[in-house]
């Protein structure tokens, strides 16, 4: 029953742990002490028991590496000139010093990281937010976050489908008008920067016709634009891979048996190429975030859309730190997480990567 | 020497692996046209404006945001400044930071992913986990947090741009330069030179980046374009250069409303834009099937 772990006893021990300290981490702002324990160190315990190998190595890495990036992002800040307190001009040095010192500024970078960790894992807590006033990063992110994931799920939804459409088409057929007329799409989509694309859809949809509104956000129809916008130049590259892969696959002796027992063409291509096909895609889409959430920054500002992107990008120019810092985790903890479920999906699509038990 | 000895010389003569490529290149349309239009808006951008004796500088406040006419092809902008010469000069800046930022992105990702390849084993690993991870980076946090190193006077500097830039752009360049290292590093004339003494360093420098040359060069065909995109990016944020044309088109998109459309500040420096990473993009792609054929084939 624990075969897993017997096998990697040190190994599984470390990750089981580093599971329950994230698991601890997001559940106790919003739990009681002992809940927030018992939940942590539950979870931690049933993965160090029982969740695949895949999982336990990349929490391994992934959770050191993302100290080191804390502290590098801290570094950065720290030796970029201005500091938060900037703005108040003229203010005696004594009221910076008594400020920094309420914000819990340390002079030293490294301080200050051992600070911001300890907040981070004993109390859960990502720290005041110095240009909000009176506001935690938690206040301030916690309302963001839902916008920016439904924005960034509707986009990668949306360019799912157009490109895995465009690109399944033109790699059934290569070299045909099809394939060279979604590829040249896919090129444009590729080639122009997002905001580009926004602009001009908020000429059309927006300003000349009235049908959508300008910018904003209340309503589905607030939603509408920026996730096109935000989508299009996904959904070429998907377009791209997909096409590799569907050209690859189809020169497989497999798709050749399908076809010789007689298949029609639209089963051949939806059941069996299909699935090997989209791997390129599924594995891009870890990445993939990332690089939507790059655009994300642009398309919230753009369309004045209430998401973290702003936080970050104010944040920054203000050097608020913990903006900055809490934003950065949240976004790392999305991609990674993401990049996991990618792997599971691999191994789930192509049954060649699944290791044998 | 009589005609035959020259008869046989030339039916001997081989094609080099670049002969081959530009002939295939050459078959390729798109990627020519693309050349082609590539090269008429470089020279555009760096010879136009003292050629065609443009002024991008001389305010007419007279006559800010007037229509394109005869006068002014592109129109003026606020402060009635010649747009055309504005954007001639804003594509100045996109090219130089491009080059620039893919010099040193080329340099760091050549050497990082030779050195994890040529080693291989725990260094390889470490190293290559590193890549991996800041792969799953969200990139414009670095180079955010990068530009912030420098103040605002900086700004017209181009130097911090392209660095910041550079900084981020090596990740791929040094998985494909590991990739083929590690093909390599096994092969006979690796050994012969190392049984002759010859340096790690030398190693890699003369004989395994030699042989790494086609994936280079189309890899940074394909980053300059990438990086004039962060880099309009950066400027719609708020963050880059001066005068590019991302902040071009960025400062037209702030005045886009329904009451006053001033399109031709919008439109222009797009279309520029677009066509220019639309050739890159295209040349990159035929650079790729030109050197590799096996990959377009399969």
């Amino acid at each position: 029953m624990f075969d897993r772990f017997k096998e990697a006893p040190l190994a599984r021990t470390v990750g089981g742990l580093f599971i329950a300290l994230i698991v601890w981490v997001i559940a106790r702002g919003q739990l009681s002490l002992e809940g927030a324990l018992v939940l942590s160190l539950g979870i931690g315990a049933l993965a160090a028991l029982f969740v695949a190998d895949i999982l336990i190595s990349r929490v391994i890495w992934t959770v050191p590496m993302v100290a080191v990036l804390i502290q590098f992002s801290i570094i950065l800040m720290f030796l970029a000139p201005g500091d938060p307190f900037a703005s108040e001009k003229n203010a005696p040095e004594a009221v910076v010093q008594q400020q920094k010192e309420q914000y819990g500024i340390d002079p030293s970078p490294f301080t200050f990281f051992g600070r911001y960790m300890k907040n981070l894992i004993v109390d859960g807590y990502l720290g005041p937010s110095i240009s909000w006033r009176g506001r935690s990063v938690t206040d301030l992110l916690m309302p963001a976050l839902p916008v920016s994931m439904s924005l960034g799920l509707l986009a990668l939804t949306i360019a799912s489908g157009i490109g895995l459409l465009l690109g399944l088409r033109a790699g059934v057929k290569p070299n045909s008008f099809t394939d060279y007329s979604s590829m040249g799409l896919a090129l444009i989509g590729i080639s122009l920067p997002n905001f580009v694309i926004g602009a001009f859809l908020m000429l059309m949809l927006a300003i000349w016709t009235g049908w959508l509104p300008v910018a904003g956000w209340g309503s589905y129809r607030h939603l509408i634009m920026p996730a096109i916008t935000l989508a299009l130049p996904f959904a070429a590259y998907i377009a791209r891979l997909a096409r590799s892969g569907a050209v690859e696959v189809m020169h497989e002796d497999y798709i050749r048996t399908a076809r010789a027992k007689g298949l029609p063409e639209r089963e051949v291509v939806g059941k069996h190429a299909f699935k090997l096909s989209i791997l390129p895609v599924v594995s891009f889409l870890g990445p993939g975030t990332a690089n939507l959430m790059t655009g994300s920054f642009v398309v919230e500002i753009l369309f004045g859309v209430p998401g973290m992107g702003q936080y970050f990008v104010k944040g920054a120019i203000n050097r608020d730190y913990y903006v900055v810092l809490g934003t950065l985790l949240i976004y790392v903890f999305i991609v990674v997480t993401m990049n996991l479920l990618v792997d599971l999906a691999y191994s789930w699509l192509d049954p060649r990567v699944r290791k044998t038990t | 020497m009589s005609a035959a000895d020259t008869v046989e010389t030339k039916a001997v003569k081989g094609t080099s692996l670049w002969q081959d490529a530009m002939r295939r290149l050459r078959k390729n349309q798109a990627a020519i046209i693309s050349l082609i239009v590539l090269v008429i808006i470089v020279l555009l951008c760096f010879l136009g404006p003292t050629v065609l004796g443009l002024d991008g500088e001389t305010q007419n406040t007279a006559n800010p945001n007037a229509r394109p006419t005869g006068e002014h092809i592109m129109g003026t902008d606020k402060l009635g400044r010649d747009y055309f010469a504005r954007v001639l000069q804003g594509g100045q800046m996109s090219f130089l930071i491009a080059l620039c930022a893919t010099a040193v992105s080329l340099f760091i990702g050549v050497f990082y992913g030779a050195i994890a390849g040529y080693y291989g084993g725990l260094t390889d690993n470490i190293m290559m986990r590193i890549v991996d991870f800041l792969y799953g980076v969200p990139y414009m946090f670095l180079v955010i947090l990068i530009m912030l190193l420098f103040t605002d006077k900086d700004r017209n500097n181009p130097i911090p741009v392209f660095a910041a830039l550079g900084a981020v752009q090596w990740l791929t360049m040094a998985r494909i330069v590991r990739g083929q290292v590690l093909s390599l590093r096994n092969q006979e004339f690796i050994e012969a030179a190392r049984a002759m003494g010859a340096s790690d360093a030398r190693i890699i420098t003369r004989h395994v980046l030699p042989n790494c040359i086609g994936p280079i060069v189309v890899y940074a065909t394909l980053t300059i374009p990438a990086v004039i995109l962060l880099e309009s990016f950066l400027s719609f944020l708020g963050l880059g250069l001066e005068l590019s044309w991302g902040l071009l088109v960025a400062e037209a998109i702030e005045v886009v409303n329904p009451i006053r459309m001033d399109w031709w500040l919008l439109v222009f420096p797009s279309i520029l834009l677009g066509l220019t990473l639309l050739s890159l993009n295209f040349v990159g792609d035929g650079l790729r099937d030109a050197l590799d054929p096996k990959r377009k084939r399969a």
